[in-house]
Formats: structure tokens, C-alpha cells, sequence
């Protein structure tokens, strides 16, 4: 272990370049153990808030399109694959392979951007949002009531509807007349037709319909709960994907410039490992946040 | 571990481990089915039952991506047991904040109730829907009382239509 054969890439406080690549490799794995910690923390928030109150989130998960989820978990691993492929090829001074691989992972990575800009887009219409800005339903629910189209027609908007005419039919007393219905002004979207307008119905067929929807459960308080941790959760995923797009795309430019070969490749297997552990959170946040039941 | 083996080939590194592509297609394979698997079954299984599943094959799925993906099955077993050591904290951390919410039970029984279909659930807590709405607004604690009520007056009625 003389100094006078030491490679170029080989700071002089190594001993070699294997001794080198340890000590990169391992200081990488204590930063993504940093990682796992800060999101340690956010899941640690999401088991108590869901263990003491399950309903708000069977209720939030309803929200979720778990097809997009699934989709955007393919993407993901689709991504880790083009990655490991990259550093293999990084390690096998394939500069070419390596490019493409690396083209191929942010190529996923802005897809993946772009179905959850389409998520929140539609939550930001719908107003399914973080805290108070959780608009789906007002705080005083019977006096407003949005219709909104699209994601979501199913279960909750329909308990939903039950409620508004259930609340509005005991304000009105055993008189259901119209007059006195004044409740579901929509913000959205012009009155409801067919079965789901707010025409005279009895008490009996309150009845019936709140029968049919047993298991629809209503919104239940503090729904806006289970958006909050979904946003702050997949939020922070989120500047995970941007910031690995931005390293990538640094170790691209600098895999153009033949930066990288079978002599010294680690900043192609440290962008690895980071874009890796992006992927292994999503694998647990995609199971707890779409599909809860 | 095959840092040697490959020391004097030309085009090989001299450090880390080169994956081969079979393995990394098997890998990535056995990730997509087990997407798959997840998405198939969930709503399906009773209980906290899909859960479990749900996370039992989560965890499958991180360690290939750990193992194939990151390496750590060639790498310096000192990564991996930091690794480990990570999970260990993680499940402490879990532990000790998880170590009241039998405390918090009662709050959450109508609902579970609800969801087997027994005596109690949340069809007591809208049997007088305009007390209940009175209540969710004006009584911080409204699921404790109603879950009270439930405990105290079972009705045969809910479970009998339960499913």
C-alpha cells in the first residue's frame, strides 16, 4: 500500500481505491438510514392516527385512485430496474448503455411526477385537502354541498347526499316539503337529477336509502386528517423523486463527459442506492395510503 | 465478495459487485407480481387481515429491492447490519408510541363493530341523526359518548342485519 501507485480518483487520505469505495459506500448507507428515520417519523404518525381513528381512514382511502397508485408503483419499479441496469453498466464502462439507462430513469421519474400532478390536481378540484383547507364538505354540512364530477361518484358522495337530505328532512320536521329544503345549494355543478335530486321523500324512504348504504359509511369528523398525512407523506416522497431527478441528471451529464467506467463508477452506484430507497418507501406508501381496507 | 475474481479482467471494476441482467429481470419480475398480488387482494381479505398481507409483501418487496437492487447481499456485511440497526430503531420508535392506544380503544369500538356487523356499530351512533350531528359539533368527545351508548345498549337489531 505505497503511495507512488495511487490512481488519480484516489484521494491521497485512502489507502486504495477499495478501502475508498467502503467508505463511500458506507457513508451512503448512513445517510439513507437519515432517510428511513425522517420518514420513520412520518409513519410513525400515520399507525397511531389510523389506529385511533380507522374510520377517517377507510373514508380518505376512497378518495385515492388505487389504479394510479398501482401504475405509479410499476413506474417506480420500472425505474429502480433501468437503474440497477445503469450502474451495471457503469461498472462495465458501457457508456452508452449507461446513458440510456439513466435517460430511461428520469424518463419514470417525470411520469411518476405526472400521474401524482394529476392526483393532486384533482384534489385540489375537489378540495380534498391538507388541514383547513379540506373543502369537500363544509364544517357546517347541510348548508353547502358540492357535486363534484369525475374521480369520485361512488360511495362517499352518495352517503353524502343521504346525509344532506337525512339532516334537511329532521330540520324540517315530519314536513319534507320542498320550501324548506333550501339545504344542498352546489357549488360545483348544477342541482342534481334523477334519484339523487332533493325531491320530497318520506321518512320511510329516508329510511330505506340510509338501509341501502349501511356500509357507506358517512364523513366522518376530522376527515381531512387522512389528507394531511397523505399529502405530507407523498409530499416529501415527491421532493425525494425531484431531487433524484436532479442527481441523475447531473451523473448523466457527467457520464457524457466520460466521467465514469469500470475504474471508478461510485457516484453512478451512490445515485443508485438513494433512487432505490425512493422506490422502497414508495413500496410501503403505495399499500397504507391507497389501499387501506 | 467478487472483487477478486474479477480483479484482472479487463473491463471489470475492481470494486463492488457487477449484477447480473437475468438476475435483475427476475428481480424486477418478482416485484411486478407481487404489485400484482397486493392490488388483487386488497378489499378482500376480513379484518386487519389485508393489512397484514399488504405489509408482509411490502416488506418481501423491499428486501429484493435491498438485496438485488442495493446490493447488500454482496456488499460489506457492515452496510447491512446499519441497515438492520435502522429497522431496529424504527421498530422502537413505533413501540413506544404505540404503547397507549389500547387506551384509546373504546373510541374506535362502534366503528369496528360496525364493520363485522355487530351490536354497537355506527348505525347506534345515527340512530338519532339530528342528536348526533348536535353533538359532533358541539362536544369534542362525541365518539366516546356515542361509543358509551353503544356499549350500554346493544341493539339486536343491527346485528341481526350485519353481515
Amino acid at each position: 500500500m505505497s503511495h507512488h501507485d495511487h490512481p488519480s480518483h484516489v484521494h491521497h487520505h485512502f489507502e486504495n481505491e477499495v478501502q475508498q469505495f467502503d467508505s463511500d459506500k458506507m457513508g451512503m448507507w448512513l445517510f439513507l438510514v437519515t432517510e428511513i428515520m425522517i420518514f420513520a417519523g412520518l409513519f410513525c404518525v400515520y399507525v397511531l392516527y389510523r389506529t385511533h381513528n380507522p374510520e377517517i381512514f377507510h373514508y380518505g382511502h376512497q378518495f385515492l385512485d388505487k389504479n394510479l397508485g398501482a401504475l405509479n408503483t410499476l413506474i417506480l419499479l420500472s425505474s429502480s430496474l433501468t437503474m440497477a441496469w445503469g450502474v451495471r453498466a457503469a461498472q462495465l464502462s458501457q457508456k452508452k448503455t449507461l446513458l440510456t439507462m439513466l435517460a430511461l430513469t428520469m424518463l419514470c421519474a417525470f411520469g411518476f411526477l405526472y400521474i401524482k400532478y394529476i392526483e393532486y390536481g384533482s384534489k385540489i378540484h375537489h378540495g380534498t385537502l391538507y388541514g383547513n383547507r379540506y373543502v369537500w364538505q363544509s364544517e357546517d354540512h347541510g348548508t353547502e354541498h358540492g357535486s363534484p364530477e369525475g374521480e369520485l361518484h361512488s360511495l362517499a358522495d352518495a352517503a353524502q347526499d343521504a346525509n344532506a337530505v337525512r339532516d334537511a328532512a329532521l330540520a324540517a320536521g315530519t314536513d319534507t316539503s320542498a320550501s324548506s329544503m333550501s339545504v344542498p345549494t352546489s357549488q360545483f355543478a348544477p342541482a342534481p337529477e334523477g334519484p339523487q335530486s332533493f325531491e320530497v321523500k318520506t321518512p320511510e324512504q329516508l329510511k330505506a336509502e340510509k338501509e341501502e348504504q349501511k356500509h357507506n359509511f358517512p364523513q366522518p369528523a376530522k376527515a381531512h386528517l387522512f389528507f394531511s398525512i397523505y399529502f405530507i407523506m407523498t409530499g416529501l416522497h415527491g421532493i425525494h423523486v425531484v431531487i433524484g431527478i436532479i442527481c441523475i441528471f447531473t451523473i448523466f451529464v457527467l457520464s457524457a463527459r466520460g466521467a465514469y467506467n469500470s475504474t471508478y463508477y461510485t457516484p453512478v452506484d451512490m445515485v443508485g442506492l438513494y433512487w432505490h430507497l425512493v422506490d422502497l418507501i414508495w413500496i410501503y406508501l403505495f399499500p397504507l395510503l391507497y389501499l387501506v381496507d | 465478495m467478487s472483487n477478486k475474481e474479477h480483479h484482472h479482467e479487463p473491463g471489470h471494476p475492481t470494486v463492488g459487485h457487477v449484477s447480473s441482467l437475468p438476475q435483475l429481470f427476475t428481480v424486477f419480475g418478482a416485484l411486478v407480481v407481487l404489485t400484482i398480488i397486493t392490488v388483487a387482494l386488497s378489499g378482500k381479505l376480513p379484518g386487519a387481515g389485508g393489512m397484514l398481507v399488504a405489509m408482509g409483501i411490502a416488506t418481501v418487496k423491499a428486501l429484493l429491492v435491498a438485496l438485488y437492487f442495493m446490493h447488500l447481499r454482496y456488499d460489506r456485511p457492515f452496510n447491512g447490519y446499519i441497515f438492520l440497526a435502522s429497522i431496529l430503531f424504527v421498530a422502537c420508535f413505533f413501540g413506544f408510541t404505540s404503547l397507549d392506544t389500547a387506551t384509546y380503544r373504546r373510541d374506535i369500538l362502534p366503528y369496528e363493530n360496525d364493520k363485522l356487523g355487530e351490536a354497537g356499530g355506527v348505525e347506534e351512533m345515527y340512530k338519532e341523526p339530528r342528536e348526533s350531528y348536535q353533538k359532533s359539533h358541539n362536544n369534542a368527545g362525541n365518539l366516546h359518548t356515542t361509543g358509551e351508548e353503544a356499549e350500554t345498549a346493544p341493539d339486536g337489531e343491527a346485528a341481526a342485519e350485519g353481515h
